[in-house]
């Protein structure tokens, strides 16, 4: 178990110490009156029933009913106590969890899967308020529970109770053993069960495909071989179950047994009295149920430690991309954008930019061109300092971005990426995404440029529609519109984006492009082309071949970058011919 | 074992809380039960075993306190040390038959019930590989799926665990009341007098439960929900340096979530102490009355403990029946759902007459084709006639019924006879299993399966070795990528395919086609743009697989219209025109205006580049 990782746990309940000694205060009390309880039995037999004394009997009975409200009234405030403040550690940790993935960096992100990190954050976190909470206390009752009952039965006879409690350590070995087989069978169970479901989801979603290959009897049995395997664990589990509850009510039975002869013959004797008796039969049947569950208990503990284990891991990360002490907020931004021999490469991987610079003035455009892996798309990325390169430097107006405020570098670049994701709330709220204090009118004024406002008011709920599961799905151009007038409406001076569109329609893929044009005037924008339309509109054509610029073209009065670089780069003229192979002797032959 | 009512419960608070408070309000149907408990009659005979075993754990269990207030009464009391290892031989002879039997019936019940579910799983998986793709086609993924996993598993609660529990339950609290009755009418009388009492304390927190534990399902859902949208959207929120605003909404929900989980567990907090005051309410009714009546000679000790055991026996069983309602209504309405799914007969179906062919030509004809979904006329009079090895093209705007072709030849959906024919045999008479082996579809979405890149190629053709897949993905110009990965063939597709490009998930549907072999290819081309060279690859690929087989083509792509040898144009229903590319540009004004739009601007070229 690692204990570290449980001591650390812990002291996120420092701020509610309070309530937790409370809680734990409590506890002894409730184990208290558990352990009196068979004693006032023992009274009311003994001095009560055998001296016909029916005086004592109506007094301990009312004590008895007493001491069980008492304990009623104890229970109810140490489970509520800890549950409050394990239910706060809770809130706690997901709170810092959340603000910690909120900090990290893109390279975390890319590395990092989402359910993973889900799972963290609800299942993980819940285990860990569980050990924060109920665990330990539970833990803490059962210890002093055992101990205060095993005073009080040596108290009442020392014979009997050695006798009889010998089945205890018994009892918790099988318990122990019991609770650390059964979890991991209960994952694997668990995981059994997603992989069938996975299964079964794949072969739905593929059902044409299942259908058109003929392969519907090979599913069926690759199906049934994963439903056999969850069988199998499954009947594992029953046969384990079936086995050990069993077992321990048996032993339990057998510590009554022991009680009942032994105890019988010292009764007959006269060294025990009947009161005495009825008082270990009931404190044996009051140590079953903690023994049964400590097993339990200390698996679940356990799993709770590896739990705190995977959160800490993650609050102890440190975001790459951090503020500098001195960063400086920025104002006014005119858009000049330098790179100065800026090497990078992801994590410990190659270098995807190698000693690369350019510059780039206020209101120009400079479309980047270039295959697969030769680091257009990780120039983009280091303007808003989604990563920091690793050697070199980019400047923003003369100024080392390394300088400037995150937030606020961020605030002066927009960026507008392949997959637009929008958030599951209105439209209004996704357009005004990067300034929620917009005014409707501003909303509209984007959407107007972005070409997709005569859409939205076209919908039954206009800009209050709600997008995503519960709401309207929109297709892959319509988000892309409204990704592009969310970029309008926070009015970046830099504009960062990637003009790839997965638009299915030409209609559609018009009105993207008009948008774009829209987005792009008046800004200094850095464009990954994928089309020649937007090379010709480009101010400057970087080409880039494994992360160095192959060939620059710059927009002169005489000439285009298009024209400069047909003439002077055999790689662009090249990667334009390519791109003609495909079409350019059919249309010519259909212009003719 | 004999212990009193002072125990503490043997159900943690949260349990208690789930199993009280999970159910929905729908109504039980008892033909669904009944048609439900089919599935049970294959095991009555272990589940009558399980019931006897249940049977005799409840008569020991019943026994033991009875025994112990014949050992205290007649050989304690009695002073009788010889009848006393005597009933004790019997009290363990008692315990070993009851826990004996306790297990053997879990046992049972787990066996019988994991088996149910096991056939269940998989009478559904077959009969859902048995339907049409227009099921799948109108229901979503989410729903089916949960149909054969969460569904069935409620199902197995009602047939095996439900039934036989509460039936259990509802003897133990029967023979207790009994026993009691038997031993003591008066003293029983009294103590009973607790029971309604504990009954309405059941009843209220169930009620009460109910509501609370939806709460915190929902405030659970909404903090899920509000963290994976802010983990899927953190590049954005971070772009727009909105993370201080996202985590405010997050912290809403956690706070949401606090609170009610708060609410919702301090009610079993009360409730748990309330069950367990009214449990030494009645030890103590039994003690006082009990003790009074020992007094006055009516009783003996012996009778008093074991009403000090019965009485603690009482919760459990009452909190589970409290359930059985619960459980008859949540079976019913899952219950209903697995019925429906599995009375849904598949649209498609082969009929008596169908044959298995085994070679065929790859001729396909289209005689007066018309098909109507959901009373809209989709296709009227479609006539095609495809010679075995053409490659025709089928153009149109959205909706004029492209796909429904396909899905006609391909018959994943069903249309009139003597409409669609294949080498001359009316599609009918084709069983069509055979009728798909000797076909390979290449949707426009690729699909891949999450499992190895060498299983994706090989699924139409299982049986396949590795140099014949190589062979595939070479043809498809796949191997170099694939041999790049990093554990090459055997690599996993990533569910979604996210590890791999849209591009390289194209080319594995065409090297998963290769290698099928298909005399006839069916294919809906792409349209989400992929970077120019990774373009020009798919189409060197696409070229290969065309060689030699009758392929009919949704096009998307200039190339592809350019080497039809017929293209359909299809407007609303109807082939408006028809010839080769050249023909259909000089006769037919909407396939020139078709082409102008949507190919060559879709071929990301910028026309007003020629010009130079």
């Amino acid at each position: 178990m690692r204990g570290r990782y449980v001591r650390r746990a812990l002291t996120w309940l420092k701020p509610y110490r309070w309530t937790i000694a409370f809680a734990y205060a409590s506890v002894l009390l409730v184990n208290a009156a558990t352990i009196s309880i068979p004693l006032i039995i023992r009274h009311i037999v003994d001095s009560g029933i055998r001296l016909a004394d029916v005086q004592t009997i109506v007094a301990g009975s009312v004590l008895l009913l007493v001491t069980g409200m008492a304990r009623g009234v104890f229970t109810y405030v140490s489970g509520y106590m800890t549950e409050s403040a394990s239910q706060n550690v809770a809130f706690d940790l997901r709170n810092t969890f959340h603000q910690k993935i909120q900090a990290l960096s893109f390279n975390f992100h890319d590395h990092s899967e989402s359910g993973q990190l889900l799972a963290r954050s609800v299942q993980d976190v819940d285990r860990v308020r569980f050990l924060t909470g109920k665990g330990l206390l539970q833990l803490t009752e059962m210890g002093t529970l055992i101990a205060g009952v095993a005073v009080a039965a040596l108290f009442l006879s020392y014979q009997l109770t050695l006798l009889a409690f010998s089945i205890v350590p018994v009892l918790l070995y099988s318990a122990v053993k019991f609770g650390f087989r059964f979890r991991p069978l209960s994952m694997i169970i668990r995981d059994r069960e997603a992989i069938l479901t996975s299964r079964l989801e794949q072969n739905i979603r593929g059902s044409r495909i299942v259908k058109a290959f003929g392969q519907e009897e090979c599913e069926i049995q690759s199906f049934e071989r994963y439903n056999a395997r969850l069988l199998d664990a499954q009947l594992i589990e029953a046969r384990l179950r079936a086995i050990i509850l069993p077992l321990m009510q048996f032993l339990a039975g057998v510590g009554t047994l022991i009680v009942l002869t032994v105890g019988g013959r010292m009764v007959i004797r006269g060294t025990l009295t009947i009161g005495m008796l009825v008082a270990f039969t009931t404190y044996l049947a009051l140590l079953l149920h903690p023994i049964r569950r400590f097993g339990w208990l200390l698996s679940a503990i356990a799993r709770a430690s590896a739990s705190a284990e995977r959160i800490f891991e993650i609050l102890d990360l440190e975001p790459e991309v951090q503020d500098d002490p001195q960063a400086v907020e920025i104002d006014r931004v005119a858009g000049a954008i330098r790179f100065d021999d800026v090497s990078f490469s992801y994590g410990r991987g190659r270098r995807v930019l190698n000693q690369l610079s350019f510059e780039s003035a206020p209101g120009e455009k400079t479309a980047l061109l270039g295959g697969t892996g030769s680091g257009k798309s990780s120039i983009i990325r280091l303007i808003p300092r989604f990563y920091d390169p690793d050697e070199g430097a980019i400047y923003l107006d003369g100024v080392d971005i390394r300088k400037i405020a995150v937030r606020s570098l961020r605030n002066h670049v927009g960026v507008v990426l392949q997959d637009s994701v929008l958030f599951a709330s209105t439209i209004r709220a996704n357009i005004s995404f990067g300034r929620p204090e917009a005014s409707q009118q501003q909303i509209e004024e984007a959407a107007t440029a972005a070409c997709i406002h005569n859409f939205i008011i076209g919908l039954p709920e206009g800009y209050g529609t709600t997008l995503g599961e519960r709401g309207v799905t929109l297709s892959g151009g319509q988000r892309q519109r409204i990704s592009i007038a969310r970029a309008l409406l926070k009015n970046p001076e830099v504009l960062i984006l990637d003009d790839a569109t997965s638009s299915v329609d030409t209609d559609t893929e018009r009105h993207v492009q008009d948008a774009l044009e829209h987005l792009m005037t008046g800004r200094t924008a850095i464009i990954i082309a994928q089309r020649l339309s937007t090379i010709r509109n480009a101010d400057r054509v970087l080409v880039l071949e494994r992360g160095r610029i192959a060939a620059v073209g710059v927009r002169t009065s005489s000439e285009t970058p298009h024209d400069q670089l047909l003439r002077n780069s055999p790689l662009y003229a090249d990667i334009f011919r390519h791109q003609l192979r495909l079409t350019s002797d059919t249309v010519r032959g259909d212009a003719r | 074992m004999i212990g009193t009512g002072i125990g503490s419960s043997s159900v943690g608070p949260r349990r208690l809380l789930r199993s009280l408070g999970d159910r929905q309000e729908e109504r039980i149907k008892a033909g669904v039960i009944l048609r439900l408990l089919h599935f049970a009659a294959p095991y009555r005979r272990l589940l009558l075993a399980a019931f006897l075993f249940m049977l005799v754990a409840t008569a020991g269990a019943l026994t033991l306190p009875y025994l112990t207030s014949v050992i205290i009464d007649v050989n304690i009391a009695g002073m009788d040390p010889r009848g006393l290892w005597r009933n004790a031989l019997l009290f363990a002879l008692a315990v070993v038959l009851t826990h004996a039997a306790v297990g053997l019936q879990t046992f049972l019940l787990a066996r019988v019930g994991q088996q149910i579910l096991f056939h269940l799983r998989k009478h559904l998986f077959e009969h859902l590989q048995r339907l049409s793709v227009a099921y799948h086609d109108t229901n979503l993924v989410g729903v089916t799926v949960s149909r054969v996993i969460n569904d069935v598993s409620v199902i197995n609660n009602l047939l095996s665990e439900g039934l036989i529990t509460l039936i259990g339950d509802a003897i133990i609290i029967a023979g207790t009341v009994t026993v009691m009755l038997a031993m003591h009418a008066r003293l029983a009388l009294l103590t009973l007098s607790i029971l309604p009492l504990m009954i309405l304390a059941t009843f209220i927190f169930s009620r009460k439960a109910r509501v609370a534990f939806r709460t915190t399902r929902e405030s659970i859902a909404g903090l899920v929900g509000s963290l994976a949208e802010n983990i899927g959207g953190i590049k954005v929120i971070q772009s727009y340096a909105q993370e201080a605003r996202s985590h405010e909404q997050f912290e809403e929900h956690n706070r949401r979530n606090r609170a009610a989980h708060v609410r919702a567990m301090s009610l079993s907090y009360v409730f748990l102490p309330t069950v367990d005051v009214l449990g030494i309410a009645a030890s103590a009714i039994v003690l006082l009355a009990g003790g009074y009546m020992i007094v006055q000679g009516h009783t003996s000790i012996g009778v008093v403990v074991a009403f000090l055991s019965y009485v603690s026996r009482f919760f459990a069983p009452i909190r589970e029946l409290s359930q059985l309602f619960a459980t008859l209504q949540s079976a019913s309405a899952a219950g209903e759902r697995v019925l429906q799914l599995l009375d849904t007969e598949p649209v498609v179906q082969d009929s008596d007459e169908a044959e298995t062919v085994d070679t065929i030509d790859g001729k396909v004809e289209l005689r007066n084709l018309s098909f109507a979904y959901a009373d809209t006329l989709i296709l009227k009079n479609i006539n095609m006639q495809i010679e075995p090895g053409q490659t025709v093209a089928i153009v149109g705007p959205t909706g004029a019924g492209k796909t429904t072709i396909i899905n006609l030849i391909c018959r994943f959906y069903d249309t009139d006879r003597d409409a669609i024919f294949l080498d001359d045999r009316e599609l009918h008479t084709i069983c069509c299993n055979s009728l798909h082996r000797h076909m390979a579809y290449v949707p426009q979405e690729p699909f891949l399966f999450s499992a190895t890149i060498a299983e994706n190629i090989a699924f139409g053709r299982r049986e396949a070795s590795r140099s014949e897949i190589i062979e595939a993905a070479r043809n498809a110009e796949a191997h170099a990528f694939i041999s790049n990965l990093p554990a090459g063939y055997d690599s996993r597709v990533f569910e979604g395919a996210a590890n791999l490009s849209t591009g390289q998930q194209q080319l594995i549907n065409i090297a998963r086609a290769m290698l099928a072999d298909p005399r006839i290819l069916i294919m809906d081309e792409a349209t989400s743009s992929v970077d120019t060279l990774t373009e020009a690859v798919i189409q060197r690929a696409l070229k290969r697989l065309l060689i030699g087989r009758t392929a009919i083509i949704i096009a998307h792509r200039l190339t592809t219209v350019h080497d039809a040898d017929q293209i359909f144009l299809l407007n609303q229903g109807r082939v408006v025109a028809h010839g080769k590319h050249e023909q259909l540009m000089d006769s037919a004004p909407m396939y020139r205006s078709l082409y102008e739009q949507q190919f060559i601007e879709a071929a990301t070229v910028d026309p007003g580049l020629f010009s130079c």
